[in-house]
């Protein structure tokens, strides 16, 4: 039973990681219709951006929670504005292209990013100086540290913030109405251009969180880390529903369970999760496209 | 007063020409139609209009400003709303927020305001609503507000454009072919809500094809033919036009 409850929690904090990027994917699927293969290297810049931070401000604000909060904010204004940036650069010229333009831009994308780390950091893994300690709790049989609970309160506090954003606010409704019909809302008054770049503002920011969450709670980055990332977070989305917001939190959540249950199976192997993982992913695309909350798209002839 | 001009447009699509200067201007607080046979350029024109298309010569002014090199979104706020032929209404949305997405382009609210839901902008999207609800009030569709846009019959759904597009509070309204597919009740309907919008000063320019409705309804009607006007003014005298007949009706060899 301790057992059970303390892999639990393991797939509930490994999945707020997919859901935090998951609903990047998600909001830029929702809105361009596009699948911004550069998002899981927008969360390891998020955490190398986050790492830079911290260390340029560990003098005055120490490398405690004071200096991780800071880091958090600061690498998701600055990722956001970089998320911008790629939509401008990469995406908005080609807005007119075949589909298969941006796919193969947004490919580029990624590639940049990740070779550009890569050769700052000369591809070894580097050390999140954050100093967070080790203070836990023990919840009945199960140990919840305090990082991990910072990540599940964050992580639903923002899922519910942008629900609100989306559904109640006249930007989250026009982020709605671009994402139903481009050309009608851009006909209407509505900004598209300027609501393309508040979504990748805010789907980059929360992979930015997601990044320095990642260096605080395993202590190290790597360049590659938003590769694998990105692929799971995808999946997430797939299973959650492309394009749906909540989706992308259950989405996240179910992945991650499933990723700690199935590496516990006997005989199997840890090894065996991706396995598990992907299959998923197969498994969803196949029998339930439209994922667990997405809605049937009609294509019009 | 005249509230849009047209001046010698002109619009090439590769080597095709659709418009060959066209000029006409229409009158504050009128109801105009456009009308001509299927292919005369009525909706490349309304086109060029709205920023859709850029005219290839020629000057389009809304209320004395240029419309040329003014982005779609930016002609909206000029004040110049549209409704589609085919109906495009964001479906999945209720028919109020449809409705408030219209106002999107009146309101003052910036993105940090509305992402930390500040007081002054929650009080901007209760006035929205108010806004937003006296117009559904206007097209008489108040009851269904909460409804599913994608869900309504045809006639309502025309309703939630007409409705959308005034929440934009434009100084033109363009209707591109708004008795398509209405019964004759819902016609009825039209003519009523159409004088009531030139009633409280707005102008509307219509595409139609329903002649008793456009003769019945509009202070003056431009003609066009091949991409060329081919006549404007009274409906009456349009009608007896040898010119418009001949577009209509062809002409004996």
């Amino acid at each position: 039973m301790g057992f059970f409850l303390q892999q639990l929690m393991n797939g509930l904090i490994l999945g707020s990681f997919y859901a935090l990027i998951a609903l990047g994917y998600t909001m830029v699927f929702g809105v361009l219709k596009l699948l911004n293969f550069a998002h899981g290297d927008i969360y390891m810049v998020g955490g190398f951006v986050g790492l830079l931070i911290l260390k340029l401000g560990s003098s005055w604000l120490g490398s405690g929670w004071l200096g991780v909060v800071v880091a958090l904010f600061g690498s998701a204004a600055l990722v956001g504005a970089l998320g911008m940036l790629i939509e401008r650069v990469a995406y908005r010229p080609l807005r007119q292209a075949p589909r298969l333009s941006v796919l193969i831009t947004a490919l580029a994308a990624s590639m940049v990013l990740n070779s550009a780390v890569l050769a700052l950091t000369g591809g070894r893994p580097v050390a999140f100086p954050a100093d967070l300690g080790f203070v836990g709790y023990d919840l009945g049989p199960i140990h919840i540290s305090v990082i991990q609970m910072a990540l599940l309160v964050s992580t639903l506090i923002l899922m519910l913030v942008l629900e609100l954003f989306v559904s109640r606010t006249q930007y989250g409704r026009a982020m709605r109405a671009v994402s139903y019909d481009m050309v009608a809302s851009r006909l209407m008054g509505i900004d598209v251009s300027q609501i393309v770049s508040l979504t990748f503002f805010l789907g980059s920011a929360l992979a930015a969180i997601g990044g320095v969450f990642a260096g605080s709670y395993y202590g190290s980055l790597h360049f590659f880390m938003g590769f694998i990332m990105g692929l799971k977070a995808f999946t997430a989305a797939v299973i959650g529903g492309i394009g749906s917001i909540p989706g992308a939190m259950l989405g996240g959540l179910t992945l991650g369970l499933l990723e700690t249950f199935g590496s516990s199976i006997p005989f199997i192997g840890s090894e065996w999760r991706d396995v598990a993982v992907f299959g998923a992913l197969i498994f969803f695309l196949v029998l339930k496209p439209t994922g667990i909350l997405g809605k049937t798209m009609v294509e019009r002839i | 007063m005249t509230i849009l001009e047209v001046k010698q447009v002109s619009l090439r699509i590769g080597g095709l020409s659709v418009l060959t200067d066209v000029s006409f201007s229409l009158n504050k607080g009128a109801i105009h139609s456009l009308i001509g046979p299927n292919g005369a350029g009525k909706t490349s024109l309304f086109n060029c209009i709205t920023g859709f298309y850029r005219p290839t010569a020629g000057a389009i002014r809304l209320d004395g400003t240029s419309l040329a090199r003014v982005t779609p979104h930016r002609v909206v706020r000029l004040g110049l709303a549209r409704t589609f032929q085919n109906i495009r209404l964001f479906k999945e949305m209720t028919v109020l927020e449809n409705v408030m997405a219209g106002c999107h382009c009146r309101s003052e609210g910036s993105i940090v305001s509305a992402l930390l839901r500040t007081r002054a902008h929650r009080r901007e999207e209760e006035s929205i609503r108010e806004i937003s609800r006296r117009w559904l009030d206007f097209v008489g569709l108040r009851a269904k507000e909460q409804r599913r846009a994608g869900d309504l019959p045809y006639g309502d759904r025309r309703r939630v454009e007409w409705a959308r597009a005034l929440a934009s509070e434009p100084k033109l309204l363009m209707l591109d072919e708004p008795a398509a597919g209405l019964t004759h009740t819902e016609k009825a309907e039209l003519i009523e809500l159409l004088r009531r919008i030139r009633g409280q000063g707005t102008t509307i320019l219509l595409i139609e094809h329903d002649m008793p409705l456009i003769m019945q309804v509009s202070d003056h009607v431009v003609v066009m033919d091949h991409g060329q006007k081919i006549a404007d003014g009274e409906p009456a005298a349009v009608r007896r036009n040898p010119q418009v007949i001949e577009a209509y009706l062809g002409v004996e060899e």
